[in-house]
């Protein structure tokens, strides 16, 4: 199981679940200056990125991947703009070619003897940040459940879907407790389409990272979350063991109370499907501000 | 599709594999082999798939090789690699890159090398970075396995031959050498990754029929590309571009 070889011939698929909701206006706790939303846009901005020179075969992306982004908030649907826009499902070669914009910086390397050097990086945008609204999340958990079902009826034997939801507060339009485990039903021959939450939290809580059983979880909502998340695959594991990340054989793919760091190591771990080396993109961003 | 090649080389005999991964095409190979009969010198060099521009960088660096003399010292090694990584990296500065080449192209082409001399008193000497590997064989005895030398030391990330050698100094302390004795009927094998942990496995399982029949396909095409096919299939062998030489004293 999880061990199919992603080709392109034999693709995998990508969701992208992120919450839109009014709430996302805030900011993390002890951080008054970053709201929720450009935070978790800016990070959904380099998951994109890392995928994309994933896929890069010097001059031509290969579509190893088809990505989905959903928005859901004052309203549910395809969160890619520009010429992507109102496209549920996207090559990788595609969202290569039309980012909203392209950002350029410089970044300090270090040489690997002691010293550094500078180098041009550059940043694509592909998500703006939004916050508007109530939090309808069966809404959008349905609208993946529908993608994914095409997706599979014409990759039936190839890699499992990844759905990667990230969510800062609980549902607006009811449990999300049967469309999570409808989703977490589907399955190809190479194993269960795989359902992560993040959920982040503005106030300063004890955060609970990759559970394995309900114990440590403060409440029925966290606890439905649990529900809904799955147990992380080994190729998954061992990405987050090399980003330093505690887990243990059942540890479920979800985070509850998270903050910044949990975020992007959460699409870090989410995004390293067969055993990828996740790209270690927090590093950019240090450095490229501080330069 | 394989493209065995016999090279005519002073009191040797030298044959070559490059067998691309199931369903892909030799040009899209990023293995690549290289021998010179003049030199007396062979290589074999890996590209790293997840890296800009790997086949190109594999294929320099083994025909550079063995067209070059010296460099069979961690210091001239290196400073040649810094040369030929420029020159590299420079093919693409006149061209205007879509962003994700350019990010791509940051860090630069990667490569596992593995290259052999042989000299006039019938010694070898050897140069390595990275995972492919040479195996030196006297009949059923392998005497040397080169730089990896046992089947569970493939799989994790080895320290690579960069293009980009200022962001990557560290990989000079991983350059290692070898060297040995030849005898009449020896045999040193280049080999890249998963070619290289297949024949370590056989010989740690002192599969020595196995090994042979391996060993005596090598100058047949069809017979060669049916062998190895059918190894991939049974799970013996890794889905993996394939590079050998073989070189028969």
């Amino acid at each position: 199981m999880y061990s199919a070889q992603i080709t392109r011939a034999n693709p995998t698929c990508i969701v992208l679940l992120v919450d839109q909701s009014g709430s996302m206006a805030d900011p993390f706790s002890g951080d008054s200056t970053t709201k929720k939303a450009d935070f978790v846009a800016e990070v959904v901005n380099h998951t994109l990125h890392d995928l994309v020179i994933r896929c890069t075969k010097t001059e031509e992306v290969r579509n190893y991947y088809y990505l989905s982004i959903i928005g859901y908030g004052r309203n549910v649907g395809p969160a890619f703009g520009g010429a992507l826009g109102a496209r549920n499902l996207v090559p990788i070669a595609q969202v290569a070619d039309y980012p909203l914009q392209v950002k350029s910086s410089y970044k300090r390397v270090p040489d690997g003897v002691g010293g550094w050097v500078e180098i041009p990086i550059r940043f694509p945008v592909w998500l703006h940040p939004n916050a508007e609204g109530k939090t309808p999340m069966c809404e959008a958990l349905t609208l993946a459940k529908n993608i994914l079902e095409g997706w599979l009826t014409e990759h039936p034997r190839g890699f499992p879907p990844t759905v990667l939801h990230l969510t800062d507060g609980e549902s607006s339009d009811g449990d999300p407790d049967y469309i999570g485990r409808q989703i977490m039903s589907l399955r190809t021959d190479d194993g269960q389409v795989l359902l992560f939450n993040c959920h982040i939290s503005s106030q300063r809580r004890r955060k609970v990272e990759y559970p394995a059983d309900e114990s440590d979880l403060p409440d029925a909502f966290a606890r439905t979350l649990f529900h809904i998340s799955s147990p992380l695959p080994g190729n998954f594991l061992a990405a987050a063991a090399q980003l330093g990340v505690q887990t243990v054989d059942n540890s479920r793919g979800f985070v509850f109370n998270g903050d910044p760091s949990s975020i992007v190591q959460f699409y870090e771990i989410g995004t390293s499907l067969t055993g990828m080396t996740p790209y270690r993109w927090m590093d950019d961003r240090t450095e490229s501000e501080s330069a | 599709m394989t493209s065995p090649r016999k090279t005519a080389s002073p009191g040797l005999t030298v044959n070559q594999v490059l067998l691309p991964k199931q369903a892909h095409s030799l040009a899209e190979c990023e293995d690549a082999i290289a021998c010179n009969p003049t030199t007396m010198r062979f290589a074999v060099a890996d590209g790293a798939t997840e890296s800009f521009d790997a086949a190109n960088w594999a294929r320099r660096l083994a025909t550079k090789w063995v067209d070059s003399s010296d460099l069979l010292s961690e210091e001239d090694f290196w400073t040649w690699l810094k040369n030929e990584g420029q020159s590299h990296n420079d093919s693409w500065d006149r061209l205007d890159l879509p962003w994700y080449s350019m990010e791509k192209r940051r860090a630069g082409s990667f490569a596992a090398f593995v290259g052999v001399e042989i000299q006039r008193d019938k010694t070898w000497h050897a140069l390595a970075l990275g995972d492919s590997c040479l195996l030196h064989s006297r009949s059923s005895d392998v005497l040397k396995m080169f730089p990896l030398s046992g089947s569970t030391d493939f799989g994790s990330a080895p320290v690579l031959a960069p293009s980009c050698t200022e962001l990557n100094a560290h990989a000079r302390s991983a350059i290692t050498l070898q060297s040995g004795d030849l005898v009449a009927g020896d045999r040193l094998l280049l080999l890249s990754d998963a070619i290289a942990a297949w024949c370590i496995r056989l010989s740690e399982q002192q599969d020595y029929k196995r090994m042979s029949d391996f060993e005596d396909l090598l100058g047949d095409e069809t017979a060669i590309s049916d062998f190895l096919e059918l190894e991939r299939s049974e799970g013996r062998l890794k889905d993996d571009d394939v590079a050998i030489v073989c070189i028969e004293v």
